[in-house]
């Protein structure tokens, strides 16, 4: 059987502080193929953005394996889970971590400029519409705009996994969809594999899979046939 | 003052040991420095009536005591402007970071006096630990350390006794200082409403700074330097305590050093009649030179300590990028090597005219004497302690974990 692009296996997170010790993540288990994109739902603290770190080479496991395109994180030293983070995943957060000092092209040459395939970031810059805005510092901009400077600096990577922790958690309604949008054709135009973790139950029919989980552990793994379009969902 | 507030000012305390230790050190430096040279005019004053010693010896070496307690009246002003600059940028981090802290004491209806009294009450702590050490140190290390040199010149008996007279007095001067300090910044804090204490502060916004609009310029710089130095004109208020605090501890090893060449390679006759004079000089110049390296890194150590602490979610977005560690840590170093640059720029010429100053208070000395040397080698230390501040603050910024740094709003 094909191994799929990402496979979580029994993966366990446990956070000790002081003698209590919590399992933000339970054996968890799951597996993603290739340009999928997929939703992690879940209820605040069900353990979403612990596995989003531990995807995303921020974080190490307590046990189990986790496996993207054939390279085992939980097996990696921090140079080479520096490197992963660098050349294989780009991130999206919820509230976008821009330099401050940095304009909004500059945002995104600070993450191509150590990158080996990387594209020009004045195309990706025009490619979330903000060719207009590239001089202009993220205190200048709106929080939609940041959002998709975010965005645009992870694609500028050219990576193979795209993550984003609550991409819409900040925006207003119309600017979270368009920014769902830029998402969804950017999976389907250049074949990514984007992993999106939100609490908005209403996003898991734009999903062509959903993952479930609570309280660390994976309630669900449903596979979408047919995936609605953004415009057709509400929340 | 309830029993939480008790316990919460305990919290605070045990929450802040490094940063309590590291004032305290630099106050105890200055205090050192004060107390040891002060105590040594007292010391040999104070010495009975020797009648082995001619008429001469005697008015020779009451005019030693004479200008080594000149010297300890210039001196110390400079470590408690250090010193305070050190609380100020302190204070005002620990004041920043309990913002939330400080909004629910202002909307629960806690009186100022007793938000106020939180952070006095840290200082006062610093204050008192760092004169303790500096009294101590100097009385009992540097003031023997120097006074032995005369003493053995001219045999006069040891006396015995504390003399803290000049030491007492510095110690409250720079305590008033520090305290001063830790009251402004909370007295200022307190100024503001409840309602914009809740709200985070916003981080500053980012500006185009002065040198974009020169291209030729501009265009040639490396990206990274170019983000160094908006971000250093970003926060004018730290530039300038970063660059003073290396330009006075540059000030400082030029005193010493400078000290030192105009002895080595003195042909003056005065100082050859005040042979005893040279070699307490010698003991001092050398102490003060120790304390301006001490002095240095502690500082630097400081405030860059602060800094990265305020940079946490920058520094810990670049490791997500994948910055490798010693990357990540570059651009705190760029900016710390351009501030750095800029004081002792600034400290060198600085150094030069005080010493030449202080050689005219003195009447001892002369700036002919300090040769070419001297400059290089006060800038090779001041260089060498900014890399020592370096070396201590790699594993804090490598210790930052991305996923702590980067979860809530700020």
């Amino acid at each position: 059987m094909k191994q799929s692009f990402l496979e979580v296996k029994d993966a366990t997170k446990t956070y000790k502080t002081g003698a209590i010790e919590v399992n933000a993540v339970d054996k968890l288990s799951f597996s993603v193929d290739e340009g999928e994109f997929v939703v992690i739902a879940g209820p605040s603290g069900a353990g979403k953005t612990t596995v989003l770190n531990l995807l995303g080479g921020m974080d190490t496991l307590t046990s189990g394996e986790i496996v993207v395109d054939g390279k085992r994180l939980s097996g990696l030293k921090p140079s080479r889970l520096t490197l992963y983070r660098r050349n294989d995943v780009g991130f999206v957060f919820q509230f976008y971590n821009l330099m401050p000092n940095l304009t909004a092209i500059e945002n995104i040459e600070l993450a191509a400029e150590i990158c080996k395939d990387a594209f020009s970031p004045a195309e990706i810059l025009d490619k979330v519409n903000l060719s207009n805005r590239a001089g202009n510092f993220p205190s200048q901009l709106s929080g939609g705009e940041r959002q998709r400077v975010s965005i645009a600096r992870a694609i500028a990577k050219n990576p193979k996994l795209l993550l984003c922790d609550e991409p819409t958690g900040a925006l207003d309604y119309a600017t979270g969809k368009s920014v769902l949008k830029l998402l969804r054709d950017l999976c389907k135009n250049h074949s990514k594999t984007v992993i999106v973790v939100t609490h908005n139950g209403a996003l898991k029919d734009m999903a062509d899979k959903v993952i479930s989980i609570k309280n660390g552990k994976a309630v669900s793994v449903v596979k979408n046939e047919n995936p609605l379009s953004i415009e057709e969902i509400e929340w | 003052m309830t029993k939480t507030y008790r316990k919460n000012l305990r919290k605070m305390f045990t929450a802040n040991v490094l940063r309590l230790g590291a004032i305290a050190l630099i106050i105890a430096v200055g205090i050192a420095v004060a107390t040891g040279i002060g105590a040594v005019s007292s010391q040999i004053r104070s010495a009975p009536e020797y009648g082995s010693l001619t008429r001469e010896q005697v008015l020779i070496i009451g005019g030693i005591a004479d200008k080594v307690e000149l010297l300890g009246n210039v001196l110390p002003p400079f470590f408690i402007f250090i010193s305070a600059l050190t609380a100020l940028a302190t204070v005002t981090r620990l004041v920043e970071e309990e913002r939330p802290a400080f909004a629910c004491y202002k909307t629960l209806g806690y009186s100022n006096f007793s938000i106020i009294f939180r952070y006095t009450a840290f200082a006062s702590v610093c204050a008192v630990i760092g004169c303790i050490i500096g009294l101590a140190v100097g009385n009992f290390l540097l003031r023997p350390a120097i006074f032995n040199v005369v003493k053995i010149k001219f045999d006069i008996p040891d006396t015995s006794g504390i003399f803290l007279t000049q030491g007492l007095i510095w110690s409250a001067a720079m305590s008033a200082a520090i305290l001063l300090t830790a009251f402004f910044v909370s007295f200022r804090q307190c100024k503001e409403k409840p309602a914009e204490l809740l709200r985070a502060k916003s981080p500053k916004a980012g500006k185009k700074i002065f040198l974009e609009y020169m291209p030729f310029l501009w265009k040639k710089m490396k990206f990274k330097s170019k983000s160094s130095l908006r971000n250093i004109f970003r926060f004018k208020g730290r530039l300038i305590m970063t660059a003073l605090s290396a330009a006075g501890a540059t000030v400082m090893l030029f005193v010493g050093l400078g000290l030192l060449a105009s002895i080595s390679g003195s042909e003056n006759e005065k100082i050859q009649d005040l042979s005893g004079l040279t070699d307490s000089m010698n003991v001092i110049a050398v102490i003060v030179t120790v304390c301006g390296i001490a002095l240095s890194a502690l500082v630097l150590f400081n405030l860059t300590n602060i800094n990265i602490e305020e940079r946490k979610r920058e520094i810990a977005t670049l490791k997500v990028l994948g910055y490798k560690p010693i990357e990540t840590a570059g651009f705190i170093y760029r900016e710390l090597a351009i501030l750095s640059i800029i004081g002792i720029a600034l400290g060198l010429p600085s150094g030069y005219y005080f010493v030449g100053f202080l050689f005219d208070y003195l009447e001892f000395g002369s700036l002919d004497l300090i040769e070419w040397y001297v400059w290089i080698v006060v800038t090779v230390i001041a260089v060498l302690s900014v890399i020592l501040a370096d070396i201590l603050l790699y594993g804090k910024i490598n210790k930052i974990e991305m996923h702590k740094s980067l979860k809530t709003i700020e």
